[in-house]
């Protein structure tokens, strides 16, 4: 789950990264998601999908989806049924896909395994009357269950100068967040917890 | 001898000949009858390109399966001639001709006794007493299948008016002649067994070798040596042999599959089903002698004792789906066609008939994602069952100066996903499109209403005509009443485009700004209105 300002920028990062590896993304209900900042990301486009408005069936759509479609990124609606959630954790549990939630509502209806959040961003290049938004760097905060108890923060890039999720130089950060420098680092511990970890539970918010 | 019925996709579906008609395939029409080629529909158009060359043009789904289970009643037609008839693919079938030949008359005697009971079948199909024109049954005989499948293609592409000549016979030991002249593009037709033929007939004709004699004249050796395999097999069919030397090699006999069937199969869903497990089985078996085959026998005992039995052929190996899809097409021809067998199916064989070395295909890069991309299209397409037509989309790109612009959604049902050389580019995409923001690109599409954005003193921020703006942004006030202070700026970015459009005319100035809460937005006016475009979020 993606928490914070910069949430679906985070979901892009992640989601390229798996993407470049030729795993399908699929994005449901984000219709407002911007396509040119996706490819930006290094998202492959002959990989994606969009399925723009899920409606009342977004439980069907994303149970759907799961086992088929390696990445999805979804923003979950404020009220799904508790046998829903059910069914979903199920499928998640047995097919090794790996949901990316973005958090809209006021709670999520999911429980991930790992929740990123973000609250701090800084942009470089714009000045006063000039310039112009070139890297922005953020603080994730990495928390979660199991290997991902402890929580962390990362210091990354987002976009960097090169138009990617860049790590940030780490000699001054903290040694202990050199074990999650990078975001593709956190893409490979999301898939390896999707697959991994078997006690996944959904709990529905009704 | 190669018998092609032309335009079968159309036949099938038993559309009246005279109405104008096109099967399309992921919106590109694949076959066209006459009467829509008058109105000058060629198969490889849009969808929509061929409507608007003819409004009341009818348009089909591509089905193989109603296409396989039709023709089902041709081939068996032909089994009064020889009992060796092997079907190529819905439409086009084959048969050896040194025996009948002889019993019938000779070639050109057989040629059109075989061409007009195929033109009665295709007749019955239609439900009318005589085959309209256009859709006569088109026969061709050659020493090699690749010789004869282009001798009966140029029948059935020859314009619509053909009707003195069902058939065309080259005589024995002559198909090199009758090739010689022939374009080297003919190499990249279904007939001939070349992987990557689009690629090879490109580069042949780039380097001057414009005919199939030109190819054949070069040494063999020299071809394989710079084509590699789909070179010296380039030669060997431009020479007029067959795509490889007969491989006398027995096939091995433990590969044959048998499953009783019990309850007997009146069904072919329940059939289908076994012959899918099957198919897997014959595979895997084939696969450990490191064997592929490129001809199958489909065989079926019914509860009465008839027997019934039925070659498929391919040129390149079939993978097990291939063969899964050819049984069920057979098993579906034989329980609904006219004469349907009078009991259910007990036991069904598969056997291999044809086996080659499986020298492997060196998939392209990501080419292990094609059962990815299988399966991920399956769950779309289910999806879009749930949803509507219209719900699922795919990213194409199309260039653009707007934020979001330059990568358009296509509805699915328009886009073949299984397609390998699938593109999303547009022909616009390439172009430059000066005036676009440059990267970063906001993640977000305006999803916040903005009231105005105002300077130091509370006036709102104006640019006029000729760009200069008003004074310094300072403040920007949402609808609801908030407000966030402008922590830096750039802009404006002044865009005027279609101005010769007053219908799409659109003149606005962007701006981006980086607010005291952090978040950066893409903000623009227009006609004194401001908007908020997107959010870097």
């Amino acid at each position: 789950m993606l928490d914070g300002v910069v949430a679906t920028s985070l979901a892009l990062g992640l989601a390229s990264r798996a993407s470049v590896e030729g795993s399908w993304v699929a994005f449901v209900g984000l219709d407002l998601l911007c396509l040119p900042t996706a490819e930006e990301f290094g998202l492959d486009l002959t990989h994606v999908a969009l399925v723009d408005d899920p409606g009342d069936q977004w439980a069907n759509v994303m149970s759907t989806l799961v086992g088929a479609i390696d990445v999805v990124v979804t923003s979950t609606p404020e009220r799904i049924r508790a046998r829903d959630g059910r069914r979903l954790a199920a499928r998640l549990r047995e097919r090794g896909s790996v949901i990316i939630e973005l958090k809209c509502g006021p709670r999520s209806a999911m429980q991930g395994d790992v929740v990123l959040s973000v609250d701090r961003q800084r942009w470089y290049g714009l000045g006063w009357g000039h310039g112009c938004l070139r890297s922005r760097r953020v603080t994730v905060n990495v928390s979660g269950r199991g290997a991902a108890s402890m929580s962390r923060a990362v210091d990354l890039l987002l976009p960097g100068d090169s138009g990617r999720p860049e790590a940030v130089e780490q000699a001054a950060a903290p040694e202990v967040f050199q074990t999650y420098d990078t975001v593709a680092d956190v893409a490979d511990l999301t898939a390896r917890l999707a697959t991994k970890v078997a006690a996944r539970t959904v709990e529905a918010g009704a | 001898m190669v018998v092609i019925a032309p335009h079968w996709p159309l036949a099938a579906a038993a559309v009246t000949p005279g109405i104008p008609a096109v099967v399309v395939r992921a919106n590109r029409v694949i076959a066209a009858n006459p009467a829509a080629r008058l109105h000058h529909v060629e198969p490889g158009m849009r969808r929509r390109e061929s409507q608007g060359r003819c409004p009341q043009l009818e348009v089909l789904e591509h089905d193989p399966d109603r296409d396989a289970r039709r023709f089902e009643s041709v081939v068996s037609a032909l089994e009064q001639f020889t009992p060796r008839v092997e079907i190529l693919g819905p439409g086009r079938c084959s048969f050896p001709t040194r025996g009948p030949s002889r019993y019938f008359g000779g070639d050109t005697s057989l040629g059109e006794q075989v061409a007009s009971v195929v033109d009665s079948e295709i007749a019955h199909v239609f439900g009318e007493s005589d085959c309209p024109p256009g859709f006569r049954a088109c026969v061709g005989v050659a020493d090699g299948l690749f010789a004869a499948s282009l001798a009966a293609e140029i029948l059935s592409s020859a314009p619509s008016g053909r009707s003195d000549r069902s058939h065309l016979v080259v005589p024995a030991n002559t198909s090199n002649k009758f090739l010689a002249p022939m374009p080297v593009s003919a190499l990249r037709r279904w007939s001939a067994p070349i992987d990557d033929g689009e690629h090879l007939v490109d580069l042949l004709w780039r380097l001057g070798l414009r005919t199939l004699g030109d190819v054949a004249s070069l040494p063999a050796s020299d071809m394989l040596a710079r084509f590699g395999t789909d070179g010296a097999r380039a030669h060997r069919l431009a020479s007029g042999h067959d795509e490889r030397p007969p491989d006398t090699r027995p096939v091995p006999p433990e590969s044959t599959i048998e499953t009783e069937l019990d309850p007997p199969a009146e069904r072919v869903d329940t059939a289908s089903f076994v012959a899918k497990t099957m198919a897997d089985e014959m595979h895997a078996r084939l696969a450990r002698d490191g064997l592929a085959c490129t001809r199958i026998i489909v065989e079926a005992i019914t509860g009465a004792g008839e027997s019934l039995s039925r070659t498929w052929r391919h040129e390149g190996a079939l993978s097990a789906n291939d063969v899964a899809d050819r049984m069920r097409w057979q098993l579906d021809g034989w329980l609904s066609s006219r004469h349907k067998p009078t009991s259910g199916i007990t036991l069904l064989r598969l056997a291999p008939d044809e086996v080659v070395a499986d020298v492997g295909r060196q998939l392209g890069f990501w080419g292990g994602q094609a059962l990815e991309t299988e399966r991920a299209a399956r769950a779309l397409a289910r999806v879009q069952g749930l949803l509507g037509p219209d719900a699922v989309s795919l990213p194409e790109r199309r260039g653009g100066r707007g934020l979001g612009e330059a990568i358009g959604k296509v509805p699915l049902p328009f886009v073949d996903l299984n397609d390998p050389d699938r593109k999303v580019d547009s022909p616009s995409a390439d172009a430059p499109w000066p005036g676009r923001l440059p990267a970063p690109s906001p993640a977000v599409l305006g999803c916040r209403s903005v009231a105005e954005v105002v300077d130091a003193n509370g006036e709102m921020v104006s640019v006029s005509g000729r760009g200069d703006l008003s004074a310094d942004p300072a403040v920007v006030v949402w609808s609801d009443g908030s407000k966030s202070a402008v922590v830096s700026w750039a802009g404006p970015w002044p865009l005027d485009e279609k101005w010769w459009e007053p219908q799409q005319h659109r003149r606005l100035a962007r701006f981006q700004v980086v607010l005291s809460d952090g978040g950066a937005h893409v903000m623009s006016i227009s006609n004194r209105r401001w908007q908020h475009e997107g959010e870097y979020q």
